[in-house]
């Protein structure tokens, strides 16, 4: 394996110097070292500092998957605990990066995190989370509880 | 999160997630929560409700690890009424049960009876009619005479056999009246059931299994509808849909003669069961069906809680799932009736 160097930098100007094979993790950046083998310094755009520097980690982890089960039951520990660091804001930032740098098992890890982290959120913590605006009208919305109102009971056990 | 000038400028960032990933993240919640969600905004109904969303849901849902449908019934003294309670739980894990829904009946004369599952569908027969609703959403579909429903590339199609009212004549050549309707995934659709040309006039004496999308049932048929045949039906060419072969005892196992009938696609394994010994120890155990890992599962229901066996018949090992059914408060349960392959569906929702 080569041990060249390549620098990440970031929307923010932050540069990251990490191993070829780390960057290589990173599709995007795999892409243009095909197209171009010379490149050691890669800039990002969508992407600032503080996510770009969590994604590096993650790559880092990941840079060499094996297939034992002892080592997959490893890299799952890992992942659990590395996700357990982030607030549901900063997750969604790392899902936008892992998207756009297309770092395929992160995205799985992120989207998979995202949802149980939202999984008991009522309607209106999902507007303000994800910014998105309620184009119903009042009697629409009301519909549309009332279709599926069973959805928003609390209890998720029968009760005595 | 670090506090930084960026805060702010990240922050609008994350307002504008993709619709693919908005579509990824919906994907991976339980079915609860994806419908509450539909209150959301009228881009969250749309992706939601999408023909793609749904068949996507159920898919990435057969992929998990395979789950077993639980389905108690309480009986209700004060309300004078029957509950029916669904949970759904892993095999490997019991810890991990999930409370689906409840069902009430309300007329206890009426029971809802023989419950069966195809699909993350489940159907009860209900006096003359028979039920179908979806215990991951709480919605029920329809009452109406259905008799067999089967599961083909993500569409549902109910196979309906309606038998004639008889005198008391011993010669029975009228045959049931067969036809199929296939469901759509909203509850606002209107339904309408299409008459099938049954080329073999047969009577259906049991449930069907579904396989590869086709349909088998054990009926009568014959020239006096005695004889008891195996039935494939295959909704694909449902214009001679319906083929028989007949039950016959060759050498000491049952076996199928047929005739025009191939059924080389669908390989039937023969597999002979037996009990092992640790099974002894239980007072009743019942058949449920195969693991994905080949173990053969029992199900077993003493007065505390309800067991799911799973017997290695290579290695002759007995793993017992017990699934704690006192920690919801049920009421005085009358039946338990575990269906193996289990899978959260959107249907009706």
């Amino acid at each position: 394996m080569s041990s060249n160097k390549i620098v990440l930098t970031s929307s923010d100007g932050e540069s990251f110097e990490v191993e070829e094979v780390v960057a290589r993790k990173l599709q995007i950046v795999g892409h243009m070292l095909e197209d171009d083998c010379v490149i050691n310094e890669i800039p990002l755009q969508n992407v600032t500092g503080d996510i770009l520097s969590m994604v590096i980690e993650y790559c880092k982890t990941h840079v060499d998957e094996e297939e034992s089960e002892e080592a997959q039951t490893k890299l799952k520990t890992w992942d659990e605990e590395f996700m357990k660091k982030f607030d549901i804001k900063t997750l969604l930032q790392i899902i936008l990066a892992a998207n756009y740098l297309n770092v395929k098992g992160l995205l799985d890890l992120v989207s998979q995190t995202i949802a149980d982290t939202i999984k008991d959120y009522t309607p209106e913590q999902i507007r303000e989370v994800f910014g998105v605006e309620n184009d119903y009208t009042e009697e629409e919305e009301a519909e549309v509880r009332k279709e599926n109102a069973w959805a928003f009971d609390e209890a998720d056990t029968p009760k005595p | 999160m670090k506090n930084n000038p960026r805060e702010t400028e990240a922050t609008t960032y994350s307002n504008s997630i993709p619709i693919d990933l908005l579509f990824e993240i919906l994907l991976r919640l339980p079915a609860k929560s994806v419908t509450r969600f539909v209150s959301v905004s009228k881009l969250f109904a749309k992706i939601i409700r999408s023909q793609d969303f749904i068949r996507s849901f159920s898919f990435r849902s057969s992929k998990q690890k395979q789950r077993v449908l639980l389905a108690f019934s309480g009986v209700d003294k004060e309300e004078g009424r029957e509950n029916w309670f669904f949970l759904s739980s892993s095999l490997e894990d019991s810890s991990s049960s999930v409370f689906l829904s409840t069902k009430a009946c309300h007329a206890p004369e009426l029971r809802y009876t023989r419950p069966s599952c195809v699909h993350g569908l489940i159907s009860f027969v209900y006096g003359q009619e028979h039920i179908i609703c979806n215990p991951a959403t709480e919605e029920v579909f329809s009452k109406g005479f259905l008799d067999i429903y089967d599961h083909v590339d993500d569409i549902y199609k109910v196979l309906c056999v309606t038998e004639p009212m008889f005198g008391t004549g011993r010669k029975l050549v009228a045959a049931s009246q067969c036809q199929v309707l296939t469901l759509e995934s909203s509850k606002h659709q209107k339904y309408s059931w299409r008459k099938i040309e049954c080329s073999i006039p047969h009577r259906p004496q049991s449930e069907g299994i579904c396989t590869i999308g086709v349909l088998y049932y054990y009926a009568l048929m014959g020239r006096e509808i005695m004889e008891p045949s195996l039935v494939r039906f295959d909704p694909v060419e449902v214009r001679n849909c319906l083929k028989s072969s007949n039950l016959i005892n060759y050498k000491g196992n049952v076996a199928l003669s047929h005739s025009n009938f191939d059924f080389k696609k669908h390989q039937r394994l023969k597999v002979s069961l037996y009990i092992s010994p640790g099974l002894i120890r239980f007072r009743h155990v019942d058949f449920r069906g195969i693991a994905h890992t080949g173990a053969v599962i029992y199900a077993t229901y003493d007065l505390e809680d309800y067991h799911l066996l799973l017997h290695d018949r290579k290695t002759d090992t007995l793993k017992d799932v017990e699934i704690d059914v006192n920690s919801y408060e049920f009421g005085r349960l009358s039946g338990v009736v575990s269906l193996v392959d289990y899978v959260e569906s959107l249907m009706f929702s």
